[in-house]
């Protein structure tokens, strides 16, 4: 028995670029950028792209 | 005196040599998990001295925020600034051109201490992956004592949330709460554990069989939804970091991700932040 045919449809898939390219701060006790946002203290950076 | 260290990451060892005279290795906690005194496959080393200059160099990429590319004959070239004016470059990588060996320059003694500091380690991991049948995704990792489950999602999607509920009073292990490396290899998809870790300060490190992945959504209630391979695999490729720089190593790293998404099974799930979700993944069957 054919099938139905269904249009084919586009979804996208949200990327979030900062994160894919490692633009944004990490939380993990090491050095980072001195990031305004961040909260650096000793060049250790709170979490923004974790 | 630490003169130099090896680190195993998802079995893909490399040694860290510092300057001659210049500042001790400091491994941090989240590192001395991976340490290693296998043969190094990939060899970097911190450099004192003048750097090289960047005239004439022809910048391949920009994060536009705090790194960027530039290509030398013979090289790579990875420049690290801090973000705020006068956005001083303080750090600047050469590499080879399959990103295997490299020397670093550091103008700080925290960058001196540990030379690959974020990004820079992660960064060689990214580009040397694809070579070695790998990816990095960002989500956070867990097994149950059967095999291995990723919790697939961006900052805010729950991955440190899921972390904590599965580490409180469970049989469950977390290998990271952010960055897992999968990599195809014989037998199957084996999940590790990173020293990259998010809010929630744990690196294992070991690798695993990947049973089953979860694309996280933050939820009234707990629901998993199956997912065709094609949607998992576009949504896998989304969350993880390829070499958007290297057509050679982006188009593997896809290849990849697709031959993921068809081997394991994928869901969507919908998960309420607290231990009630533990229910539903007890109650999940492969389809």
């Amino acid at each position: 028995m054919k099938k139905a045919y269904r249009k084919p449809e586009i979804r996208k898939v949200k990327l979030v670029p900062s994160e894919a390219v490692l633009a944004a701060c990490k939380t993990q006790g090491v050095s980072g950028p001195d990031v305004s946002g961040c909260q650096p203290v000793s060049h250790i950076c709170a979490s923004i792209g974790s | 005196m630490v003169q130099k260290a090896v680190f195993d990451i998802a079995g893909i060892t490399y040694v860290i040599e510092k300057a001659p005279g210049g500042a001790e290795l400091d491994v941090g906690p989240s590192h001395q998990h991976f340490l290693s005194d296998k043969e190094p496959a990939l060899r970097f080393r911190a450099v004192d001295g003048p750097w090289p200059s960047l005239e004439g160099l022809k910048k391949t990429f920009d994060s536009t925020s705090w790194w960027s590319m530039s290509e030398a004959p013979g090289a790579r070239v990875v420049s690290f600034f801090n973000a705020t004016p006068p956005y001083e470059e303080n750090r600047r990588a050469v590499l080879a051109p399959d990103y295997r060996s490299g020397a670093v320059y550091c103008r700080n003694a925290l960058d001196q201490s540990f030379p690959l500091n974020y990004p820079l380690e992660e960064l060689i991991y990214i580009n040397v992956l694809p070579s070695f049948d790998g990816v990095i995704i960002h989500s956070c990792g867990a097994g149950d004592g059967n095999g291995g489950y990723l919790f697939v999602g961006v900052s805010g999607a729950g991955k440190s949330t899921i972390s904590k509920v599965l580490m409180k009073g469970t049989d469950w292990k977390v290998l990271s709460d952010d960055r897992i490396i999968l990599r195809k290899m014989e037998g199957g998809i084996r999940m590790f554990g990173t020293p990259w870790h998010g809010e929630v300060d744990v690196c294992e490190n070991m690798g695993i069989p990947l049973r089953r992945i979860y694309f996280l959504k933050k939820a009234p209630r707990n629901e998993a939804v199956r997912w065709a391979p094609a949607l998992a695999a576009t949504h896998l490729i989304a969350r993880s970091f390829p070499p958007f720089w290297d057509a050679d190593g982006l188009d593997r790293t896809t290849r990849l991700c697709i031959d993921i998404a068809t081997q394991v099974p994928c869901y969507e799930l919908g998960f309420v932040p607290n231990a009630s979700v533990l229910d539903c993944l007890a109650g999940l069957k492969d389809g």
